[in-house]
């Protein structure tokens, strides 16, 4: 076709308002639905602060979704009561860590959703300003965390931290490019129609279950709570740990079916996984080295795999070329920087057997409980190189 | 950067076209050209402004040189210069990936480890989006110039916005320089003046062809594509039918964005598709289908080989030649090879045969010549030759029926009514828009705001990795 401009055939001008303003009521309409409902926990950064502040040794913080965890690990670090001995810092992979599987330190569970670089940067200057420093800091470093495609935008709740930790570091202007790269990002979430659906699910659930629909504390024992509830939700003691409910877990079958098609279902992108990001293994170096040079102790654990999982991974040549690499950097890592790295990531290193996962790579209290005690070996190794760098 | 992404839609566009419009002459199109190679770079890596600089710069000198020259041997010796270099690039980054493949595949069978040496990473390079579209339009050019068809042109920055105009740049159309290079000089000399309403709409239907069905129909499928070798009958043809509305929904949609977006910036682009699914005939499919490529092929390939001028079997091989190389310029796979050579063949078929095929019923031609199209996307689509053939086991029932349960009910629905509506549905194209009443343009707009808000659940454009 050699179009030209008077061969295009105009549309009416009053359709072409309708038109705008259809495109332009859908849009309003799912950005006011979930701006209101705020499911991404995107500004929930206040209300977090004031429960996690609230929040007594026999009260759970609960919501039927993922709150905002970044604000809740601010304020506990921030505590001027704070006492913890060890601080996990680390994805959901070892966020069922509990006080009760470390009988000889204190606890503080950090655990993070989807916890990327830059929240281990920006944890590093909590720590700076943190009344009480823990002496041991572990640091839970997932398989896909130096997948390059993996991205996720939950750090941005800690920007002001992450600016400060990269003005530290002698970073220009482009540091100050993250405030309003929050607000675009905080835009586009609400903008989506994944966010709309997930809000419309929860306002669902919520109705049905006569539920608030912001974060709320309970005074109970998981237990206790647990007996309440017909369906999960995201549950976090005072220490930081996740309950997971017995009653409510999938059963063995559904567990060992997520397990087997972990990498087909290309979960954690590990499908289309092609190389290791070295700058992100660079930057994460520097957050230890951050770490380590206030005099704390560092611990860095892979956490473990269902055994399937982890079979099919290694069956992979190209997810087990990348596994081997990440394991060399983390130990190559981890001796420059003087911290101890320990590979938990072959479930039978740790005699966890299928039975001990709740899905392909979240552990039960049974295997928990011997990751625990490897971390604890390791920090009691590492307690006479608890000098600064 | 893609077109159906925020950064695009509410960053760059706007930012773009607002300054564009306060723009005349070559500063109009130096902020074309600037802007186009922010888009590339935002498209892929940076370095994927260096081959296309090269191309650029290179073709839009030779093409002086040739045109300042009437010595028919240093003529050709710059057209040889040229064609050398754009496709030497072609090759260097599509094909070196097979060559990679086919040597570490040898070296292996002589030594386990031998295809691990590192000089064999030398040839494993990341392809430049686009470079397809780009080499095909310089060279283009420069042959235009070689056959005195056209002038060479004097304005560098003219002729980096025709190579480089974003809307067309990474998976056309095809753009040629005399259907684009004189829209370039009215616009620097007159100024922009935005179609607003003419390029809103298609590209609001171009996204929703995109985002609502293209995208949901290929993650449906391509699970069920990656197990391809182990379906029976039923998931086979379903996601074969998938794939044929995904490909066609998805490179169309992008074709109707790209003609959308220049609009905006008062420039026509070709048009690409003409429902192809309503061919009557593979001659006629091509007419249809992706008809920018088509003729390039038709013009530089085809006819340079001798066409239907040199007799009926030269014709005929002729033919095939330009099917296979257009398949390979897919990509780097015997699959692509076997894609062309299929369409060679029905070509073939179809001459040979043409006067008692015309005879039948319009209709049962148009599902015939669907059903051969669609059969020959296994080759365009199948990793490997070999799954190809098992998915052609598959489509003949040679692993039992199967099961529908690949594919959910409510997706097999959305894949019959794209097929039947793309076979017999007036494109945006047909349609006399000057008509679009209150119900369809609200409708059409509802449409797009959903296309909107679904735009994270989207993907590259397919076309993008040839």
């Amino acid at each position: 076709m050699e179009g030209t401009p008077a061969s295009v055939p105009g549309v009416p001008r009053r359709s072409f308002a309708l038109f705008v303003a259809a495109v332009c009521a859908v849009c309003v309409v799912t950005y006011t639905i979930n701006a209101h409902y705020d499911v991404s926990a995107l500004d929930q950064g206040a209300l977090i602060t004031r429960l996690a502040t609230a929040q007594t040794g026999s009260d759970l913080l609960v919501w039927q979704d993922a709150f905002d965890q970044r604000a809740w690990l601010k304020e506990r670090l921030l505590d001027p009561r704070a006492d913890e001995q060890l601080l996990i810092l680390s994805s959901s992979t070892l966020g069922g860590l509990s006080q009760a599987m470390f009988p000889r330190r204190t606890v503080l569970n950090g655990w993070l959703s989807a916890p990327t670089i830059e929240d281990f940067e920006a944890s590093t200057v909590l720590l700076d300003h943190a009344p009480h420093k823990p002496p041991i800091v572990v640091l839970g470093i997932d398989a896909w965390f130096l997948n390059p495609v993996i991205d996720d935008q939950r750090w941005r709740s800690l920007t002001a931290e992450y600016i400060a930790y990269h003005r530290a570091e002698g970073e220009g202007v482009q540091v100050y490019a993250q405030r309003p790269l929050r607000w675009w990002a905080t835009f586009k979430e609400r903008l989506t129609f994944a966010t709309l659906r997930e809000t419309l699910l929860f306002v669902r659930r919520a109705h049905r279950a006569s539920e608030p629909i912001s974060p709320w504390l309970v005074r109970a024992t998981p237990a206790e709570y647990c007996s309440r509830i017909s369906a999960e939700e995201y549950i976090r003691t005072a220490v930081g740990d996740y309950v997971s409910c017995p009653g409510l877990r999938n059963p063995q079958a559904v567990v060992d079916s997520e397990a087997t098609t972990y990498l087909s279902l290309n979960t954690h992108s590990m499908a289309e996984w092609r190389v290791v990001d070295r700058s992100r293994a660079f930057r994460l170096e520097a957050a230890i080295e951050h770490i380590r040079n206030d005099g704390e102790s560092v611990v860095v654990v892979a956490p473990p795999y269902h055994p399937v999982t982890y079979a099919a991974l290694r069956s992979n040549p190209n997810t087990a070329r990348n596994l081997d690499e990440v394991d060399k950097i983390l130990g190559e890592m981890a001796h420059r920087t003087g911290a101890e790295y320990i590979n938990l990531r072959d479930p039978s290193d740790l005699g966890c057997v299928a039975e001990d996962f709740l899905d392909s790579h979240h552990t039960k209290a049974s295997c928990g409980r011997k990751i625990a005690e490897r971390i604890a070996a390791a920090a009691d190794a590492s307690a006479g190189s608890r000098q600064p760098r | 950067m893609l077109f159906n992404s925020f950064e695009f839609l509410l960053l760059f566009l706007p930012v773009v076209l607002g300054v564009a419009l306060l723009l005349r002459g070559n500063a109009l199109l130096f902020w074309i050209a600037l802007a186009s190679c922010v888009f590339y770079a935002f498209a892929g890596h940076s370095w994927f402004l260096i081959p296309m600089g090269i191309s650029t710069t290179l073709d839009f000198w030779v093409g002086g040189r040739i045109g300042a020259s009437s010595n028919p041997r240093v003529r050709r010796a710059y057209l040889i210069l040229s064609l050398t270099a754009n496709l030497g690039l072609l090759a260097y980054f599509k094909y070196s990936g097979l060559i990679a493949r086919t040597i570490e595949s040898a070296l292996n069978v002589v030594s386990p480890h031998a295809g691990n040496a590192a000089w064999v990473d030398l040839f494993r390079v990341v392809l430049p989006a686009g470079i397809s579209f780009y080499t095909f339009q310089t060279i283009s050019y420069v042959i235009d110039i070689y056959r005195r068809q056209s002038p060479p042109e004097r304005n560098f920055l003219k002729y980096l916005s025709f190579v480089a105009f974003f809307p067309h740049l990474v998976a056309g159309p095809l753009t040629r320089h005399h259907q684009l290079i004189p829209q370039l000089s009215r616009i620097a000399e007159r100024g922009i003046t935005p179609r607003w309403r003419a390029a809103l709409i298609l590209f609001a239907v171009g996204l929703a062809k995109k985002v609502l069905i293209a995208d949901r129909v290929g993650n449906a499928i391509d699970p069920v594509i990656a197990t391809i070798g182990s379906q029976g009958f039923v998931a086979s043809w379903l996601v074969l039918l998938g794939y044929s509305v995904q490909i066609y929904f998805d490179f169309s949609g992008y074709s109707d964005m790209a003609i959308g977006l220049g609009r905006l910036f008062a420039i026509e682009l070709p048009q690409n598709f003409n429902s192809p699914y309503q061919a009557t005939s593979p001659s006629d499919f091509w007419t249809r289908w992706h008809i920018t490529l088509s003729r390039w092929l038709r013009d530089y390939l085809y006819i340079p080989l001798g066409g239907n001028r040199k007799g009926d079997m030269r014709t005929k091989v002729n033919l095939m030649i330009t099917m296979v190389l257009g398949g390979l310029w897919h990509g780097a796979n015997w699959t692509f090879a076997m894609w062309g050579l299929f369409h060679g063949l029905l070509l073939w078929g179809y001459h040979a045969t043409s006067e008692s095929w015309d005879v039948w019923p319009e209709w049962w031609r148009r599902v015939a010549t669907y059903l051969l199209m669609t059969l020959a996307w296994v080759f365009f689509r199948a990793p490997t030759l070999s799954l190809a053939g098992r998915w052609f086991g598959g489509l003949a029932g040679m692993r039992g029926l199967g099961a529908l349960e690949a594919v959910s009910p409510h997706m097999a629905l959305l894949i019959l009514a794209a097929v039947v509506g793309s076979m017999t549905m007036r494109n945006v194209y047909q349609r006399d828009m000057s008509t679009l009443s209150l119900t369809q343009a609200g409708f059409i707009g509802a449409v797009a705001g959903v296309a909107l808000v679904m735009m994270n659940y989207s993907s590259k454009f397919l076309y993008f990795q040839f």
